[in-house]
């Protein structure tokens, strides 16, 4: 898809006009990507209670959209990876990762999942960090981290995505 | 002010004054009638997508925010005043989102299922009276047309299940095809006991039936009433009936490999399901758009919310069923019934 | 036959019990904490992340890279303590504490170890990074200051062990 790749820098200033109605468009899609954030939500360990915790009544995800269940990675945007990476579970976490669509994005939620944690060192079995076999965009430290703090998490996220350019440089 | 008030409340014959009119007009330009016909066809169409596409949009952000009701929670807050450009944010995403095909599906009929899923909701608007003479075509076998069309989203269902290449999705479309068949009996007896009351099966003469509060069907039908909103929420694939996308077995049954659009369009035809149910048990049992001081077309509308708001809050309240449980309580349970109330219907208007 | 109808109004009575209970919910008001605008009531002995702050009093750093921490910690989060000894002064201190985020599972057992009681866990729990080398933070040049019923809590930490040194003095 062309507005994935960025438009080109040159093409755009040739054009008047042409800059300004880009502005508002990269602004009502990044608005609109921002606030339906769908998850797969991959609750590994006792980091998946948290997750759990802020669906639930009294931290409730839904307030920013990001309640609908998707419960095929074919319609996530996000995936949440709560909890120890083990070597058995990285295939499964990979293709996943590959099952869903563009434009994607991982939060590593917990200590586990961002350098293995209490599995770092001495283990045969633990994955040290799910960015080895998949990007990262959010790290969220804690163990398990806070409700409050994932969602500190998904706001930085949210910040993120606002920051994504529709017009790039160097694209042909 | 008085035209107004005579669009709001004399609909159908504002209406056919402006037919009339144009006709006239059509005729002193003499050109051939039927691209009139055409136009006003068209028109109509419009209006009807329109409206379709609207009120599916407010009906998922509804749905969000009385769920949050009964979960003691706030619901979408944040885009809009409370949240109300939520679920344009949701399609505006869909829209732009990767469209991915899998490899080995069966490409032809993965790209028609969402079509033939949507397609059946959208023909039932044909027959759906929103107010009076707020009806695109009275048809004379109007609730007949419905189940006819109704029962022909199976055929989407299924073939998405099939296509997706999928053991999931397979297993999903199956079970809907074989729930939405076993519900569509209860289902007609009810409807069949509501014509002997009315005597037609046209949508204007079942509504001029109930002319009168006391005498709408849902008095005279009590049970059939429930049973239709059991077997029509059954119908529409909604919790506690939804085990064709029971998550925590199927993954999400038949729309496992759909994404972006044409999962948009799932989405749209199972809400607008959703509306046509409840608009038509509002047509059969709550006397349609009939009532006092508000214009009927407000009337119908909120009637069919109410309807609405019943079923979610049977989604909300009651877990998924069994699949085993579910064919024995349409066979075993609503069919007898829906036989005895329709018998009984049957003595009672013969003998009183 | 008798059983059948019995099954149907038990059936339909159950049901009704249900629905009567998610209406009674309809009317609370919502219990939801509204994250970014309200902000959760934490615990004094709430553990966040670890924090070196500066004693107000003496206006510096209470830590003398004893490395005791780094030896307890089951993670290895504390990474590297670089010691350095100011001339005129018996005890060395701390020049650069590098503490790794990421590894830490706030488990405490460094502050319990700490016989200076030179670093704590704060009230800081909103954490999160795009960048996973901001994770590893340096705590001697952060500088931090405690406040409120934290920083008192600290102070009566080590408050017996200056009365104490008072004694011994005499």
């Amino acid at each position: 898809m062309g507005l994935m790749n960025g438009i080109d820098e040159k093409f755009v200033k040739k054009i008047p006009g042409l800059p300004v109605v880009l502005t508002s468009l990269e602004w009502i899609i990044n608005t609109s990507r921002k606030n339906s954030i769908w998850t797969v939500t991959f609750g590994l360990r006792c980091c998946a209670i948290e997750m759990m915790a802020i669906a639930a009544a009294r931290y409730d995800w839904a307030r920013f959209g990001l309640e609908v269940p998707a419960a095929s990675p074919r319609r996530a945007d996000m995936m949440i990876v709560a909890g120890t990476v083990v070597k058995k579970m990285a295939p499964v976490i990979k293709r996943l990762y590959e099952q869903m669509p563009e434009p994607k994005y991982v939060l590593a939620m917990g200590a586990c999942a961002i350098s293995g944690g209490p599995f770092k060192y001495d283990t045969y079995s633990v994955i040290k960090g799910v960015d080895k076999i998949i990007p990262v965009d959010v790290y969220i430290p804690g163990c398990p981290p806070r409700p409050e703090a994932l969602f500190d998490g998904i706001m930085k996220l949210q910040d993120k995505i606002m920051k994504q350019k529709l017009v790039k440089k160097g694209v042909k | 002010m008085e035209l107004i008030k005579d669009i709001l409340y004399n609909t159908d014959k504002i209406l056919k004054d402006f037919y009339n009119w144009a006709y006239k007009l059509w005729s002193s330009f003499n050109l051939p009638f039927f691209i009139l016909d055409i136009v006003f066809y068209l028109l109509i169409t419009l209006a009807v997508a329109a409206f379709l596409v609207f009120n599916a949009l407010f009906i998922i952000y509804y749905d969000r925010k009385v769920a949050a009701k009964f979960q003691v929670r706030y619901g979408p807050n944040r885009v809009g005043y409370k949240g109300i450009l939520q679920t344009v944010a949701d399609t505006i995403k869909l829209l732009i989102k990767e469209d991915i095909n899998a490899d080995k599906v069966d490409k032809i009929v993965f790209f028609l299922a969402p079509f033939l899923v949507f397609i059946p909701s959208f023909l039932v608007f044909l027959v759906i009276p929103f107010g009076k003479g707020l009806i695109p075509a009275d048809l004379n076998i109007g609730i007949l047309y419905v189940l006819a069309i109704t029962g022909l989203s199976v055929l989407g269902i299924l073939s998405a299940g099939w296509a997706s290449n999928n053991k999931y999705s397979l297993i999903g479309g199956m079970r809907s095809a074989a729930q939405i068949i076993s519900y569509e009996i209860p289902m007609v007896l009810v409807i069949l006991s509501v014509l002997l009351l009315s005597g037609s099966l046209k949508m204007g003469d079942i509504i001029n039936a109930q002319s009168s509060i006391s005498k709408w069907f849902i008095f005279v039908q009590p049970i059939g009433f429930i049973l239709f909103l059991i077997a029509g929420n059954a119908e529409i694939n909604r919790a506690p009936f939804d085990l064709p996308e029971a998550e925590s077995e199927l993954v999400s049954g038949f729309i496992t490999e759909y994404s972006a659009m044409k999962f948009a369009f799932f989405f749209l035809a199972e809400y607008t399901n959703l509306f046509l149910t409840s608009a038509i048990a509002t047509t059969l049992f709550l006397g349609g758009w009939q009532g006092p001081f508000l214009p009927p077309f407000v009337w119908f509308i909120i009637k069919t919310y109410l309807v609405i708001t019943l079923l979610m809050w049977f989604r909300w309240t009651f877990p998924r069923i069994r699949v085993d449980h579910l064919m024995e309580f349409s066979w075993k349970y609503l069919t007898p019934i829906a036989f005895v109330n329709l018998i009984a219907t049957a003595i009672l208007v013969k003998f009183i | 036959m008798i059983k059948y109808i019995k099954n149907i109004i038990t059936g339909i009575i159950s049901l009704c019990e249900g629905l009567s209970v998610t209406l009674k919910h309809v009317f609370r008001k919502p219990i939801t904490l509204q994250y970014p605008e309200q902000k959760p009531d934490l615990q004094l002995r709430y553990r966040g992340r670890l924090v070196m702050p500066v004693d107000p009093e003496k206006n510096d750093i209470r830590c003398t890279a004893c490395m005791i921490c780094a030896k307890v910690c089951p993670n290895h989060s504390i990474l590297e303590i670089e010691k350095v000894i100011e001339d005129g002064k018996p005890k060395p201190k701390a020049k650069k504490y590098i503490y790794n985020l990421g590894t830490c599972m706030f488990c405490n057992l460094c502050v319990e170890a700490c016989p200076f009681a030179a670093i704590i866990m704060s009230d800081e729990y909103a954490l999160a990074n795009e960048d996973k080398e901001k994770l590893i933070l340096e705590l001697v040049s952060e500088k931090y200051n405690l406040t409120g019923k934290k920083l008192n809590w600290w102070k009566s930490k080590f408050k017996d062990e200056t009365i104490n040194k008072e004694k011994v003095q005499k």
